[in-house]
């Protein structure tokens, strides 16, 4: 009888393989496409922050406008002292937006569940 | 690029890129593949290096795919467990395959002690009807060894993949994208 048993287990497992492997394939699918939007994202994110030192006031708007709309907290606590000294700016669309980036940033910063947290 | 962007892609190059998927690709190289690779070579190493009989029964009725699928069922829950908040059902998941390698563990010793009691009987007989059933029943723990550890293997991968989709669906969350 266990013999049996442990036959039937076998052949089961053996039928079981590639039910999984489907699910395996499909689930990496899924996965490798998160991981691809998040590649994605963070390449906008490290163009946004180069776009802040151009020279050009058009890139520097379009700099703003990604780090205002994506909320990367790594990037936040690194554009945020360039986002600042953008409001000083001559070029009034430059002052306006980074004052409006500057507000999303600090509103974002406060409520981050570690902020006023004393390290 | 400006001083701005350069400190941005240090910190983000230190602190996250990427750290997650290649701890799974080295887990996945080092901790599954290679070991497997390796047992699966005992059956040709014994059929044409060593031209011994049975090769099939004495590469795998031992269990070490068994031994082998415990270990690796231990190491994916214990990892399945980092970070701090993990969701339910990936929680659930670790436990769950750290009980089936407790289970897996003692059927090892089943399958192991009876085997060596089956080949020292395959050793003693001359009956040729009795060698063929002693064949057989070998032949079985075989194929469920076999069975075990391609079935752990996939699992421990799920596991793996659910962890680091856990992660990047995080990330997203943090971009404020919704997934």
């Amino acid at each position: 009888m266990i013999d049996d048993v442990v036959k039937t287990v076998a052949i089961t497992l053996a039928a079981c393989v590639p039910l999984l492997l489907i699910v395996l394939a499909r689930r990496t699918r899924s996965t490798r496409m998160r991981q691809g939007q998040v590649r994605w994202l963070r390449s906008q994110v490290s163009r946004a922050m180069a776009q802040l030192s151009s020279s050009s006031s058009e890139e520097v708007l379009a700099g703003l406008q990604t780090i205002a709309f994506l909320n990367d907290p790594v990037a936040r606590s690194f554009a945020r002292p360039r986002v600042e000294a953008l409001t000083k700016s001559n070029d009034d669309r430059v002052a306006q937006q980074a004052l409006a980036t500057l507000s999303r940033l600090d509103a974002a910063i406060a409520a981050e569940p570690s902020s006023g947290v004393a390290c | 690029m400006g001083r701005v962007d350069t400190t941005y892609t240090r910190a983000v190059a230190a602190a996250r890129l990427d750290a997650i998927e290649m701890r799974a690709v080295n887990w996945c190289i080092w901790k599954l593949a290679m070991p497997a690779v390796l047992i699966t070579a005992l059956l040709p190493f014994y059929r044409f290096i060593m031209t011994l009989e049975h090769p099939f029964q004495r590469a795998f009725a031992q269990g070490d795919f068994i031994l082998f699928a415990a270990i690796l069922l231990f190491e994916v829950g214990v990892e399945a467990e980092w970070g701090s908040h993990q969701p339910r059902h990936l929680k659930v998941s670790s436990s769950l395959t750290k009980a089936v390698a407790a289970l897996l563990m003692a059927l090892y010793w089943v399958i192991k002690h009876d085997v060596i009691v089956k080949e020292e009987a395959l050793a003693r007989t001359s009956i040729l009807a009795s060698q063929q059933t002693i064949l057989a029943k070998l032949s079985d723990y075989a194929w469920l060894s076999c069975g075990v550890g391609s079935v752990s293997l996939i699992c421990a991968a799920l596991l793996l993949i659910a962890v680091v989709d856990h992660q990047k669906r995080e990330e997203l969350r943090e971009f404020g994208v919704a997934t």
